[in-house]
């Protein structure tokens, strides 16, 4: 049976056109964001990797190796499974530093750009026969399936549009950042045709091949060498460097880098994958062995790697043979794009970009978008030579086995980039090339061209691969440890290594703002270029562009870097940052830095349990402790930066936490500056009482000090100052209070005495003067005497003012009157006691009493209370004016006002009014004795008197006192 | 170096389940499907220890 050339160029271009559909209303938003971003999709496009060495290739493996076969599926399986341990780190380093390949990461932690030139070298060098791998089991299927075809015009035809559609859904907008969702889409969609073309080919070669599961079981127990073959273990050491070349893969080579990393959208995704990927890939290997049976059973001469694709032939079912050409299709072509697009960026960042870079007046992002598509062009066709040239297929599958064992090379980097602080480039580079060159001289070169440089009797693949990553690792850490590590080399340690913290440089930015940065990367960058990246770095960090804080600056340095990498690569990004944004002279580098830790400790409390959580658990309930703290908690680290800034510290100044963190003392802003600065530069610890003027009010604040001094280990760098601020504001509010009572006090007491001395000889002297008045004839005497009877009397009544102010303040309070007292009542009887008085002006007065309102307490003391109030109000008031009288229930007290239409009580003098003898009147006038009498008074009854602000109130400018009585509830009154 | 209590659950029962199961996988008149019986237990084995939870709070 053959099919017809147009029918499977048909077939073949009717997928590629599904999947330009797919990317393309994937791109367009027409497919939810919810569907597009399930970490199933993410699992799915993780299955680029199973290409036609495990659609094709795994059934001769199987043959061959028995159960050996699944030696790349469990050593995948295994790092993904194992993902906790170096693939959830890495995913963290290359989201946090925008790291998209391996050449990026390696370069990044190496802080070498020659490591990433290396890499992308023995990348090109170990994926280009796998390229070249899928073109050839593309091609060599169509020639199966239709012998008369020209298979090199299909591998054309097939470039072509694999080369068309990786430009268009796999480059976006040429900053090389952003992830592809429609080539996500497109390649998990991929791999689902994959795996569903496999399952159903597995289906029918155990029921068209034999007929069902218990008749395929029958047929095996008949082969025993079959049987013998599958289960006897393999020789030693094979299947463990499968698994282990295979294990390396799943980080070291550039498509799953790059969709594991590049294209992760959430760490969740990640979680998933660690058994989602293992459980497709154990449903992918486990139809292998039934297509491979059936093959056989059936006498298919063909050779075995294509028995998904001929077993339709075989038992005559075109459909099968059709669903299994489309699983190979989508099984090479996935992995020609994503490989290319991985490849592309690290050629163009490691190999392209050191050499020549755009100019500052050129369309960067256009110029990179177009370098790009001509690298994936370049390495594609680059990929159709490799399998064009060669005579021998068979050369190009042994290659491209080889070529992963490249991939292993950086097995011993990986490892100890997260957990290896030690290792340095040097050590890199030297156990890179010496693995390289041995897997390149004892491998590469022999397979691909027959040419052995060195002959080595009795050494297999298997010894040479264990040979060259031993020397790999001996010559990595050897070299490490005799050379010394750059002090950059040593941050990107710290940053990459798992069991350290990251430890920041607590240095100042040259730069001090955002417009400075734009103004210094204008020069290599060019305007547009240097803005578009400084605004993306503020939008990504959330970050105000007036934000000159010390800690913004360099966190918007390291955002443009992380973002700059992702553009040009991190050895580019860096050297552009380290020269145009440098730190000043007076950096500290490798100083750590409270919130950073704190910061990380946080992003990875998720993982923490048992010891770590509670210790975790520990340092927040300390540290809310802190935050908590009623008193002010500032503290101070190297160059006056702020390391915290407590919630008191928030109500004092107003400053939050957030935003105080990472400042220098000096940016804090006024008054909190000069008093933090002059205190923490004393030479005192403690400051009593200091003053501070905030907006034209006093606040006093006691000040505490503690002076963290230098640790003599180099790793803990926390000196500095803690300083505490106690608000004493209220405190001294009260005091003033007090001293203002006991001040009233004493004058009452006083007032009593001397009106006990004098009352008496002012009796007398009265008493004569009646005498001498009744007794003389004399008008002229007659006449002294009265008006010395009428000074007596004036005298008389000032003093006896002055017994009833001193007894309003003496009375016990259990010995005073309960009663209910009807205010309104009051009100009525002082308005008329006040009208009594035919010598006062003509006053109107407005009452209004809403409702019925009683107080407890004794009926005469709040009688004088308003009498005192009305007489004042109408010494105040013009002839004829108004004084109001309202009586209202506010919640239980009772609130009565009385305010007129005077002038009012200036503010100045608004304190003072309740001390005896003070009065605005004219002397002769007025004792300063009434407001006194009813502050008194009204704190007898319980109450509380205030005056309103004459300048608060617009309407009448008047004074308006107001007292405030509990009010009385019948209910809840005592038996009275 | 900090083991995540997933991942030591996960390369423990790997460790146990091969350890105990490899001569039955792979015994002769077994079932051919043994072997991929174990590789489904450790599976579930991951998607056990790494179902998603809740982390503690104070």
């Amino acid at each position: 049976m053959s099919f017809e050339l147009s029918t499977l160029f048909a077939l073949g271009i009717g997928y590629l056109a599904i999947l330009f559909g797919i990317a393309f209303i994937t791109e367009k938003g027409w497919i939810p964001e919810r569907v597009v971003r399930h970490p199933i999709v993410y699992v799915l496009s993780l299955g680029v990797f199973a290409s036609v060495w495990s659609y094709y290739a795994s059934t001769g493996n199987a043959f061959r190796d028995g159960f050996g076969y699944l030696a790349p599926f469990i050593g995948i399986s295994l790092a993904f499974l194992l993902s906790p341990l170096i693939l959830r780190p890495i995913l963290n380093l290359t989201k946090t530093y925008q790291l998209s390949s391996l050449a990026d990461l390696l370069a990044f932690r190496y802080r070498s750009p020659w490591a990433g030139t290396l890499t992308t070298l023995i990348m090109l060098i170990g994926v280009m026969p796998l390229l070249a791998l899928q073109i050839q089991a593309v091609a060599n299927t169509v020639g199966l399936l239709s012998p008369d075809a020209t298979q090199t015009t299909l591998a054309l035809t097939f470039c072509l549009l694999i080369t068309l559609f990786a430009i268009f859904f796999g480059t976006g907008k040429g900053s090389g950042r952003e992830r592809h969702d429609g080539l996500v889409m497109t390649i998990a969609f991929e791999s689902l045709v994959k795996l569903l073309a496999v399952l159903l080919v597995g289906w029918f070669a155990v029921h068209e091949g034999f007929g069902g599961f218990a008749a395929m079981e029958e047929w095996l127990q008949d082969q025993p060498e079959l049987l013998r073959r599958l289960k006897e273990p393999a020789p030693p050491g094979t299947f463990q460097v499968q698994m282990l070349i295979f294990f390396t893969a799943a980080v070291a080579t550039p498509h799953m880098f790059y969709i594991t990393f590049h294209e992760n959208n959430h760490p969740r995704a990640l979680n998933v994958a660690s058994w989602g990927l293992p459980l497709y890939f154990l449903l992918l290997s486990l139809p292998v062995l039934p297509i491979l049976w059936a093959g056989l059973n059936s006498g298919s001469l063909t050779p075995m790697e294509y028995y998904p694709v001929t077993l339709g032939i075989d038992y005559d079912t075109p459909l099968m043979t059709l669903i299994g050409f489309l699983g190979g299709l989508s099984a090479a072509s996935g992995l020609i794009i994503v490989i290319t697009l991985a490849l592309s960026t690290m050629c163009l960042n490691h190999l392209i970009l050191p050499i020549w870079q755009p100019r500052a007046n050129q369309d960067i992002y256009r110029w990179l978008l177009w370098k790009r598509r001509a690298l994936i062009a370049a390495l594609i066709w680059g990929g159709f030579l490799f399998y064009y040239i060669p005579s021998d297929s068979q050369s190009i599958r042994a290659v491209s086995n080889i070529g992963l064992v490249g991939s292993l090379q950086f097995l011993p980097a990986v490892i100890a980039l997260l957990y290896w602080p030690r290792g340095n480039k040097k050590g890199f580079m030297a156990g890179v090339a010496a693995g390289t060159v041995i897997w390149v001289t004892l491998l590469v070169l022999p397979v691909a061209t027959g040419f052995n440089l060195v002959v080595l009797d009795g050494m297999n693949t298997r010894v040479i691969i264990a040979l060259s990553l031993i020397c790999n690792i001996i010559l990595f850490i050897t070299v490490s440890l005799m050379t010394r590590s750059s002090t950059e080399e040593k941050v990107s340690a710290d940053i990459c290594s798992v069991d350290n913290l990251r430890r920041q440089r607590r240095a100042r930015v040259s730069a001090g703002s955002a417009d400075e940065f734009i103004s210094q990367l204008t020069k290599p960058l060019g305007e547009r270029t240097a803005t578009r990246e400084v605004m993306q770095a503020l939008r990504d960090l959330n970050m105000d562009k007036k934000d000159k804080r010390p800690k913004s600056l360099r966190l918007l340095r390291g955002r443009l870097e992380a973002n700059l990498s992702g553009l040009l690569g991190p050895a580019i990004a860096h050297d552009l940052i380290d020269r145009f944004l440098p730190y000043t002279a007076n950096s500290e580098p490798g100083a750590s830095d409270v919130a950073a830790i704190e910061n990380r400790i946080e992003a990875y409390r998720s993982n923490l349990s048992g010891m770590a959580a509670d210790l975790d658990n520990l340092r927040r309930y300390h540290r809310q402790i802190l935050m908590d703290l009623p008193l002010g908690v500032c503290s101070l680290g190297p160059e006056d930066q702020i390391i915290m800034w407590n919630h008191a510290m928030e109500s004092l100044t107003g400053i939050t936490p957030d935003e105080a963190a990472g400042l220098q003392l000096g940016e804090i802003g006024e008054p909190w500056f000069s008093l933090l600065n002059q205190f923490r530069t004393g030479d005192n610890t403690h400051q009593h009482k200091a003053t501070v003027n905030i907006h034209g009010s006093k606040r006093y604040v006691s000040l505490h000090k503690a002076v963290i001094e230098k640790s003599a280990s180099p790793r803990i760098r926390q000196d500095g100052v803690i300083i505490l601020l106690e608000d004493l504001t209220e405190t001294e509010l009260l005091e003033e209070e007090l001293a203002h009572s006991e001040r009233l006090a004493s004058i009452g007491r006083l007032a009593a005495g001397v009106a006990h001395e004098i009352g008496n000889p002012i009796t007398g002297i009265a008493c004569l003067a009646q005498n001498v008045r009744d007794e003389t004839q004399n008008d002229e005497i007659r006449n002294m005497a009265r008006q010395i009877i009428e000074q007596t009397d004036r005298t008389s009544r000032i003093v006896q003012s002055l017994v009833n102010f001193a007894h309003s303040g003496s009375h016990n309070k259990s010995d005073q009157r309960k009663e209910r007292v009807s205010i309104s009542e009051c009100i009525d009887e002082a308005i008329t006691l006040v009208s009594l008085n035919k010598k006062g002006k003509y006053m109107n007065f407005d009452v209004r009493c809403d409702e019925p309102a009683f107080i407890l307490g004794d009926s005469q003391q709040l009688l004088q209370v308003l009498v005192n109030l009305i007489n004042n109000a109408r010494d105040a008031s013009p002839e004829q004016s108004t004084i109001s009288v309202n009586c209202e229930r506010i919640a239980a007290s009772v609130q009565i006002s009385v305010s007129d239409e005077g002038t009012g009580i200036p503010d100045s003098i608004k304190d003072r009014i309740f001390e005896p003898f003070f009065t605005t009147k004219e002397p002769g006038e007025g004792t300063g004795l009434g407001l006194s009498l009813v502050y008194s008074l009204v704190e007898n009854l319980g109450g509380h008197i205030d005056i309103m602000n004459a300048s608060a109130r617009t309407d009448n400018p008047g004074a308006k006192v107001i007292l405030s009585f509990p009010c009385y509830d019948a209910q809840h009154a005592p038996n009275s | 170096m900090y083991l995540p209590p997933a991942t030591l659950i996960v390369i423990l029962f790997t460790y146990l389940v091969f350890l105990v199961s490899v001569e039955w996988a792979m015994q002769m008149d077994g079932a051919w499907y043994r072997p991929f019986v174990l590789c489904f237990l450790v599976i579930a084995a991951g998607a056990w220890a790494y179902r998603e939870q809740n982390s503690d709070e104070l």
